[in-house]
């Protein structure tokens, strides 16, 4: 029986026709394909499935916004927003570029290394700015937004001082535990959320515009956190802060000894070699989910390929190579409170050194913009949106990490590398919201012209003690221009995407001056009697630990200025409200203004400031009593802003926080540019906020004291008017009633 | 070639569905699917370009969020869409590697699978049709055909033949425990079909045994193929379809397949780190 015996010719298939089978086989799949054929497996599956999730969605909204936008009309309508219809321009860009000083700008226009700045200048104007007293970013940006002097939005300084207990609290934002708690175990869990206040008050211009439903994209502008709600999109700047809840704690590993004395501004680690292999951590936020809070710490493993100048990092869940010399890209870190409580953050690694000592360099703990712990934007998703789009970027409100290079840790070379990735990150924000605003405000301020410039001035200035020699000055010299050239680079870029109808205003906050000589007015107070410290000391550490307050009149704080210990305001005040205080405060203005450096010969204080006389708002009790204004070349010394006391009142400066501007205010103005003709003469920071609602063509309100540089009425004269037809208009309905 | 590929795959299958026979076939269902899931991640993860799947998936949720965030200004919205939709075809292009590489194996898959979860036995005393295909030249009317039945079938009828689609049907009734092939004569030449066990809750199936062709043996690779030159087409079962009931709705096997394997692949991508 010949069983299947056909079947053994199985065999003589013609090879061509299996090769076209083959090849013709991925067409058909697609082409013929059954639902059994459809299927390519979970990942490509599921891959699949969301790209038409992605397209349904897409079309989705697409038809609801077009279906919504007559109704989002008319609501707009109806609340009696009447966006554009006065609008003299159909955007208004604003770039900040914090502490761009006049006298280099105008130095380097005169020598044609600023064609964009120059062409601005030609085209449209330009004019020193006036600053505020005292000339700090916090104090300047906050009269820019609200167009208002510093008793009238509350921001004196960088710190505050708390008069319960002398201590200094930051001036812009309280963030303060949850109200309510229940326990479970060792855990404290939070019922509501924890207080985040911003300290600043009055109104940013684009509030008031947003009131008027005119859209405002605001990235990085100081004192905006924690971020206010109005119309627009918000990415919070100057004073956010990292992870540790602090302006930024940089970390530094080493396994030399004589490198551990304390930085300031960073926390230092001894660390052990077993082999090639450091294992350490990484110290994260306090975990307030405990009943006793503590430090969260997340373990970091290191091995060394000091052959290949390597190391390889292994730390939450990642691990990456690091080369010495190069930054990491932000790497991501999740410190874990408790079960399902994750708080995220990002940080980049810098392997300084692999032989004869390891030592690495670790930024600050960033919040992740993707998944930010504390509320960093204007709408939340805001923040997550750019994090997406353009991965993740620097969120920590002073970015650069100055305390690193000030204390030695971080070369140069590396400082500045960090800090133009960082501007880099910036730029892509901002031209992403230029694109993406087609009407309305585009504000954005770059901190990276004030943090080198700090940094750096000492290469300006041969007198500074800080700066090197010329030998070892390297490229040093020309980090400043490289600087201002930069910033041309980005105005020239800028102005290619303006339209004709978009104004440009490009401002400073304040300039810079070199810091040579530190001015401890502690020291000074105490050794003049006003400051007393306890029995037996003759110096106290920071923040007033040695001080005797049921002695003390006076005292330095941040900065700015000095308070007076006011008996009802001070917890331990000793001086009389009133004429005893006024007293005080005029001999103290007699004997420092003018104070003259014994050593360099030369005035280190300028004059002294009666906050009183300068300062009308509601918020004047807050400000210190009196401002220092101190000469060229001179501020307040580390010590005197940290409340240290000893016997030394002038001292050198020899960090390479080399250059500042925390002088007299008016030695250090700052610079206006734009593209439009405006009435400038001598203007104001306060005088940017009423002139950005007049080219939009809404009323200035009467509380501001700028005025507009589009005219010559000020907020002061608009207020006076008001008040008249307010009047006129009472005096009309009295005499219609009778 | 083929034939080989597919008794290769069909034993892995019988070994790894072996301890799960007398199980319901769900169990058999969630095994399977979780290993595919398994083995399409990995092959994901070597074959794709993770970096850019990522990128293109944060992208298209940028895109996304963008829409909201400028949703009331037209031109940037319109601007969103399109770059949200470019988004998407770059996350579908960067799909298209794995795509290409895993076709194959899921395709040899999904046929092995389809003989154990795709028909039902018939139980005692149900008929089904036994149907034999012809070479369109051949004429039925002069074929010398018979059947032989294996103890457990009774054949019910004489061959019903269909000159236009060149098929000769018969009725086959199930009488008892059967196992044994039904034997077909044609002009003296002998064919096998195969006739599955009838006494576990998952057994293989195999409807259909196919002429020598690639698609043919792709699609059918329950039997060794028939000769390239047979008259014999193909010879078919006609079995009733078998469903996959949970909480009293029935599932096709595939239907319960994607959906099983998916959900395995999305909860363990996270372990596995695979960015799909």
């Amino acid at each position: 029986m010949k069983v299947e015996g056909r079947e053994k010719q199985a065999t003589r298939v013609g090879s061509a026709s299996r090769l076209r089978a083959s090849t013709l086989l991925f067409i058909s799949l697609f082409i013929l394909s059954t639902p059994l054929l459809a299927y390519i497996g979970p990942g490509a599956g599921f891959a699949f499935l969301s790209s038409f999730l992605v397209f349904f969605l897409t079309f989705f909204l697409a038809f609801f916004s077009f279906l919504t936008w007559p109704f989002r009309l008319l609501i707009r309508l109806l609340k009696g927003q009447k966006a554009y219809r006065k609008s003299r321009v159909e955007r208004v860009v604003i770039l900040g570029f914090d502490g761009l000083d006049p006298t280099l700008v105008e130095k380097y226009m005169a020598d044609g290394k600023l064609p964009n700045f120059l062409r601005l200048k030609k085209e449209g104007t330009y004019s020193r700015l006036r600053t505020t007293t005292p000339a700090i970013s916090p104090v300047a940006w906050s009269s820019f937004m609200t167009g208002c002097e510093p008793s009238k939005h509350n921001i004196f300084d960088f710190l505050s001082r708390n008069p319960k207990n002398y201590l200094p609290d930051l001036s812009s934002a309280r963030i303060g535990p949850p109200r309510r708690y229940f326990t479970l175990g060792k855990y404290r869990i939070p019922l509501s959320k924890p207080e985040i206040k911003l300290q600043r008050k009055s109104q940013p211009f684009w509030k008031i515009l947003g009131q008027q439903g005119i859209f405002s994209t605001v990235l990085r502008v100081p004192i905006t956190f924690p971020p206010e709600k109005f119309n627009g999109h918000l990415l919070s700047g100057m004073c956010l802060p990292d992870l540790k809840g602090s302006q930024g704690t940089f970390f530094f590993y080493t396994t030399n000894p004589e490198r551990l004395n304390k930085k300031e501004g960073g926390e230092t680690r001894l660390v052990k070699l077993e082999g090639k292999t450091v294992r350490t951590f990484i110290g994260g936020p306090e975990n307030t989910l405990l009943k006793n809070p503590e430090e969260i710490r997340l373990p970091m493993t290191i091995r060394l390929h000091p052959e290949s100048e390597t190391a390889e990092v292994e730390v939450s869940d990642t691990r990456f190579l690091l080369k010495k010399g190069e930054f990491s890209p932000w790497i991501k870190l999740t410190f874990k409170a408790g079960p399902g409580f994750r708080i995220r953050g990002i940080a980049r690694f810098y392997l300084l050194s692999l032989k004869p000592h390891f030592e690495l360099y670790l930024t600050p703990l960033n919040l992740d913009p993707e998944k930010p712990a504390l509320p960093i934007s204007h709408p939340f998703i805001y923040a997550p949106y750019l994090a997406k789009l353009f991965g993740s970027y620097v969120t920590l409100g002073e970015a650069n990490d100055t305390w690193a290079l000030n204390e030695g840790v971080l070369p140069e070379k590396a400082f500045l590398d960090l800090a133009y990735s960082f501007h880099q990150d910036w730029e892509k924000i901002f031209f992403n919201g230029l694109r993406k605003t087609t009407r309305g405000v585009v504000v954005c301020v770059f901190e990276t012209t004030d943090s080198i410039q700090h940094m750096f001035w000492r290469y300006l200035d041969r007198a500074h003690p800080a700066c090197p020699a010329p030998s070892r000055s390297g490229d040093g010299d020309r980090v400043i221009e490289d600087l201002y050239r930069r910033m041309d680079s980005l105005v020239g870029r800028v102005l290619e995407q303006l339209g004709e109808h978009d104004c440009l205003i490009i401002m400073s906050d304040h300039g810079f001056k070199s810091f040579r000589r530190g001015v401890n007015l502690n020291s000074w107070l105490y050794l003049n009697g006003y400051l007393q410290l306890k029995e037996g000391a003759s110096e106290s550490e920071e923040w007033f630990k040695q001080v005797d307050w049921s002695r003390t009149k006076a005292y330095a704080l941040g900065l700015a200025g000095i308070y007076l210990n006011l008996r009802g305001r001070e917890a331990q005040g000793i001086v009389e409200p009133g004429e005893e205080s006024r007293k005080l405060k005029q001999e103290l203005m007699e004997k420092l203004s003018g104070l003259k450096d014994t050593e360099k010969g030369t005035v280190a204080i300028n004059r002294v400031i009666d906050a009183e006389k300068i300062y009308h708002g509601p918020y004047r009790d807050n400000a210190p009593d009196l401002i220092v204004a101190y000469n060229e070349g001179y501020r307040a010394s580390w010590d005197s802003a940290t409340g240290r006391v000893n016997r030394v009142v002038i001292e050198d400066n020899r960090k390479a926080w080399s250059g500042d501007h925390c002088l007299d205010p008016e030695l250090v103005p700052g610079v206006l540019f734009s593209n439009l003709k405006l009435a400038a003469s001598s203007p104001r920071i306060a005088d940017l906020a009423p002139t950005v609602l007049e080219l939009f063509g809404v009323p200035v309100p009467s509380y501001m004291d700028g005025r507009s540089l589009l005219s010559d009425k000020s907020g002061k004269m608009e207020k006076e008017e008001s008040e008249k037809n307010k009047n006129k208009k009472a005096r009309s309905d009295v005499r219609k009633k009778k | 070639m083929l034939w080989w590929l597919n008794s290769a795959l069909g034993t892995l299958i019988r070994i790894i569905f072996m301890p799960l026979a007398s199980f319901h076939p769900w169990i058999a269902m969630l095994v399977i699917s979780l290993l595919t899931a398994l083995l399409m991640l990995f092959v994901y993860k070597k074959t794709s370009d993770q970096a850019g799947i990522k990128r293109a998936r944060e992208r298209i949720k940028a895109h996304l969020l963008e829409i909201r965030l400028y949703q009331n200004d037209f031109r940037t919205q319109l601007n969103s869409q399109k770059e949200l939709l470019a988004a998407n075809l770059r996350y579908l292009s960067y799909n298209l590697k794995p795509l290409l590489v895993m076709i194959i194996p899921i395709f040899l898959l999904l046929a092995q699978l389809n003989l154990w979860f795709s028909y039902r036995i018939p139980a005692k005393d149900e008929t089904f049709l036994l149907k034999a295909r012809f070479i369109k030249s051949v004429d039925l009317m002069k074929l010398n055909l018979e059947v032989e039945t294996p103890a457990g079938l009774q054949l019910e009828t004489p061959p019903v033949r269909i000159i236009d689609e060149a098929e000769v049907s018969w009725r086959l009734r199930v009488t008892g425990a059967t196992g044994k092939p039904v034997i077909i004569t044609v002009d003296g030449e002998r064919y096998l079909k195969s006739i599955p066990a009838t006494n576990r809750s998952l057994t293989r199936v195999s409807p259909v045994r196919v002429r020598k062709n690639l698609w043919q043996e792709l699609l059918h690779p329950g039997e060794k193929p028939l000769p390239a030159d047979s008259l014999l087409t193909r010879v078919e079962l006609v079995l009733p379809e078998s469903r996959l009931e949970f909480a009293g709705i029935s599932f096709h096997w595939l239907v319960a397949y994607f959906l099983l394997s998916i959900i395995f692949g999305f909860a363990l991508k996270g372990v596995f780190r695979v960015e799909i």
